[in-house]
């Protein structure tokens, strides 16, 4: 694992008011998926937002395919995508004009393969709602949708079964063991049941 | 034993204390500043706002009805402009699924609208008594008929403020939405027509001012037009306004144009900071690309002063006190938005500070 490790976090402090929650905090991830586990409050989130570079660490570096998140942030950052919340960021836009917003901040994307998650999850219908219109699920459906055809070597995704369907959830576990995604990308998943995906390590918080 | 007010009363009236709490502050922060800026304007107002009604008691009655209805409009003006702190949407959509009757909310809605204007009829009561102490002439043979107009006035602010409320927290009607087109069967990227700085600014920050609840963009047309109209008129200078007054009123709605305007977009980048983040993009680049565009609607109206006065040979006006007006404008229009850690009372004597200055110089261009 050591040889093949992307994603190196090293020496990481962070710190709420109210109370501290990584101190010290060292975490080497490669390819493939690895769960992170723990209960409430134990910084699952947290560590994912510090990953995807939403949130500042107090001390510590974070590095991603060698890159480091202070030193290169735009680089860093073009490599990873946290998928999580489940409250629109962006409550004035349609759905359409969320993904478009995505697609001009990672110009790589390949919008057939959008086109096609969404196909997948049966989100067409909505592309010109307002995204306060969707439901919970269809709402976690799209942040998947775009998560998945994103470019991404880091992929950061927050309760990924939370509100979804049997075929959504069926759907999703299909891409995320797909051999070409377990070979080219590491994922970070939080979930409080078993994902029952192939899992490439458990971290426990 | 003392009776007691039913739990949705007392929630509702909670309700209105926290939109006052929340409003309080901005205002005293600036009270102050505004009290000893504009004393005489303030103290000539209050004195002032119950003229129309006792005034409306010596007119024929179409006239005098306009006067009263205006009288009401403004009554009612506190609770219209406060109605999404009275009734926040989320506090709206939550509380029509429990089980509250009709006779209920109107009561509630009827006691929160007299906890906004029993203030405003207390200024009318001063108003009112300042007018009987000074006992005009033409005051005199129709007195009872005024306080009946007044208090009359007064009742109907209070009964439209009511319906207001309730209009607002009133369940929509159940209507089958009709398809002006088709469901989209397929998705393609539309972002790759205009630049992607300008294409990113306009998702961010111009779309969420003209959607939802959100009225800046409104707010800011309305403003603009008014600072334009007034520039207009300053220049047109009809015979029975003097100058000065289209001056001031110019100088108002071009400060007032950027400070809101600033001040959106400040809310707007600490909302979008914690999204933005963790996007591959130079937020910082495009925050102040936003704020130097808040600047934008300000500098059109300047131009537009410029195009009036110096586009043309001068005709009776200060080509001078033109081109001073006009720097002086622009130092703060940029103050304003370059000044970014004044507190909240030092923007107030900023803004308040230029549009007094402003109204100076303007007073001078005709003389």
């Amino acid at each position: 694992m050591e040889l093949n490790a992307m994603l190196h976090i090293d020496q990481l402090n962070f710190e709420f008011a109210s109370h501290p929650l990584f101190r010290q905090f060292s975490l080497r991830l490669g390819t493939g998926i690895t769960w992170l586990r723990g209960e409430n409050g134990a910084g699952k989130t947290t560590l994912l937002k510090l990953a995807g570079g939403a949130l500042t660490p107090h001390g510590g570096s974070i590095r991603l395919d060698g890159i480091e998140i202070h030193a290169q942030p735009l680089a860093y950052r073009l490599r990873c995508h946290y998928c999580g919340g489940d409250t629109p960021q962006l409550p004035w836009l349609t759905v359409r004009e969320i993904l478009d917003l995505h697609l001009s901040l990672y110009p790589a994307t390949d919008a057939a393969l959008l086109n096609a998650e969404l196909r997948a999850l049966h989100l067409l219908p909505t592309l010109d709602q307002p995204v306060t219109t969707l439901s919970l699920g269809q709402h976690k459906k799209m942040q998947l949708a775009l998560a998945l055809a994103l470019p991404v070597r880091l992929l950061l995704i927050d309760e990924p079964f939370n509100g979804l369907d049997v075929d959504a959830v069926a759907y999703l576990r299909a891409q995320l063991s797909a051999p070409e995604r377990l070979a080219r990308q590491c994922t970070v998943l939080t979930s409080h049941l078993d994902p029952m995906l192939p899992l490439a390590q458990t971290v426990q918080l | 034993m003392t009776p007691t007010l039913p739990p949705y009363l007392r929630f509702r009236a909670r309700m209105a204390r926290q939109a006052l709490l929340r409003i309080i502050p901005s205002l005293s922060s600036s009270l102050e500043i505004i009290l000893v800026g504009f004393a005489p304007v303030v103290i000539g107002l209050l004195a002032c706002i119950a003229l129309p009604g006792l005034f409306a008691a010596t007119l024929a009655w179409p006239q005098a009805l306009a006067l009263v209805l205006a009288q009401v409009l403004v009554a009612t003006a506190p609770v219209w402009l406060m109605r999404k702190h009275l009734h926040p949407a989320d506090v709206t959509l939550w509380t029509r699924t429990l089980p509250i009757s009709p006779r209920l909310r109107w009561s509630a809605d009827a006691m929160v609208a007299g906890i906004i204007v029993g203030p405003v009829a207390v200024a009318f009561a001063i108003s009112t008594t300042i007018w009987f102490y000074q006992w005009p002439d033409w005051l005199r043979p129709v007195a009872p008929t005024a306080l009946v107009l007044t208090a009359l006035s007064l009742l109907l602010a209070w009964l439209l403020s009511t319906l207001v409320l309730a209009r607002r927290s009133r369940m929509p009607a159940a209507r089958k939405p009709g398809r002006a087109r088709p469901a989209p069967t397929s998705y393609a990227p539309g972002a790759a027509r205009v630049p992607k700085p300008l294409y990113q600014w306009r998702q961010l920050f111009w779309l969420p001012f003209w959607r939802g609840d959100d009225v800046v963009g409104i707010q800011q047309t309305l403003l603009l037009i008014g600072a334009a109209l007034g520039v207009t008129a300053w220049m047109w200078h009809p015979p029975l306004v003097p100058p000065a007054l289209w001056a001031a009123c110019s100088a108002l709605a071009l400060m007032l144009l950027t400070d809101r305007g600033d001040k959106a977009v400040a809310e707007q980048i600490a909302r979008l900071r914690p999204v933005a983040a963790a996007w591959p993009i130079d937020a910082q680049r495009l925050f102040r690309a936003a704020i130097m565009l808040s600047l934008l609607p300000g500098l059109c109206v300047l131009a537009w002063f410029a195009a009036l006065t110096l586009g043309r040979a001068a005709a009776g006006y200060s080509t001078t006190v033109a081109i001073v007006w006009l720097c002086f404008a622009a130092i703060a229009q940029i103050a304003i938005v370059a000044l970014r850690g004044l507190s909240a009372r030092g923007r107030t004597a900023l803004v308040i500070g230029a549009i007094l200055i402003l109204t100076a110089i303007g007073s001078e261009l005709w003389n």
